[in-house]
């Protein structure tokens, strides 16, 4: 089994995605996928282009703590939780960076996934007490 | 597989341009690995937080 680029190119061009290409994937072997995005927009032309019926899609903003963590809630179970979310990414040479905006790239990558972390706890600590019994 | 084969089935994807960062994102799904997850992720409940984009 592969994955062909052609498989797993975006209906966007402009940017890499390797969140989508993933969601494909997963689809492909007959996985169940939840896109989230903070862009209505971009989740239902995501959903639209990857045309699944096991494909859904939720607003979910990773810069909101509140936010992320009630998505995921509402999702839950999940098997598998997949972060690939990016804010801004840092372009050009440093000594031009806006160092306010260039800061968004770790409010979202590296605190994002803090978020996702924390809000599982939770759900992780009743996952092991079923396990245990 | 060693890193010139990887390379070689790796799938490319042209970034947005950029001086400080590489220009492109190797995605690369191996067919065997994904051969054996397949099985474990048939009906699994996966979320992609950033999965319209990433």
């Amino acid at each position: 089994m592969s994955f062909p680029i052609s498989e797993c190119e975006s209906p966007d061009s402009r940017a890499p995605r390797i969140g989508y290409g993933a969601a494909q994937a997963f689809l492909e072997v007959g996985a169940h996928v939840t896109i989230l995005s903070s862009s209505l927009e971009r989740v239902s032309d995501a959903v639209k282009h990857l045309d699944s019926p096991n494909v859904q899609g939720k607003v979910a903003d990773a810069r909101d703590e509140e936010n992320l963590t009630q998505a995921l809630l509402s999702l839950a179970p999940l098997d598998h939780i997949i972060f690939s979310s990016v804010d801004k990414i840092i372009r050009g040479p440093l000594a031009d960076a806006d160092l306010e905006e260039a800061k968004h790239l770790f409010g979202v990558k590296f605190w994002g996934s803090v978020i996702v972390g924390k809000g599982n706890c939770p759900l992780i600590w009743l996952w092991a007490l079923a396990s245990d019994s | 597989m060693n890193r010139n084969d990887l390379y070689h089935h790796s799938h490319h994807y042209s970034g947005q341009s950029g001086d400080t960062l590489p220009k492109q994102v190797v995605i690369y799904l191996h067919s065997a690995a994904m051969g054996k997850l397949a099985d474990k992720l048939v009906g699994k409940k996966i979320a992609v937080i950033g999965g319209s984009a990433g």
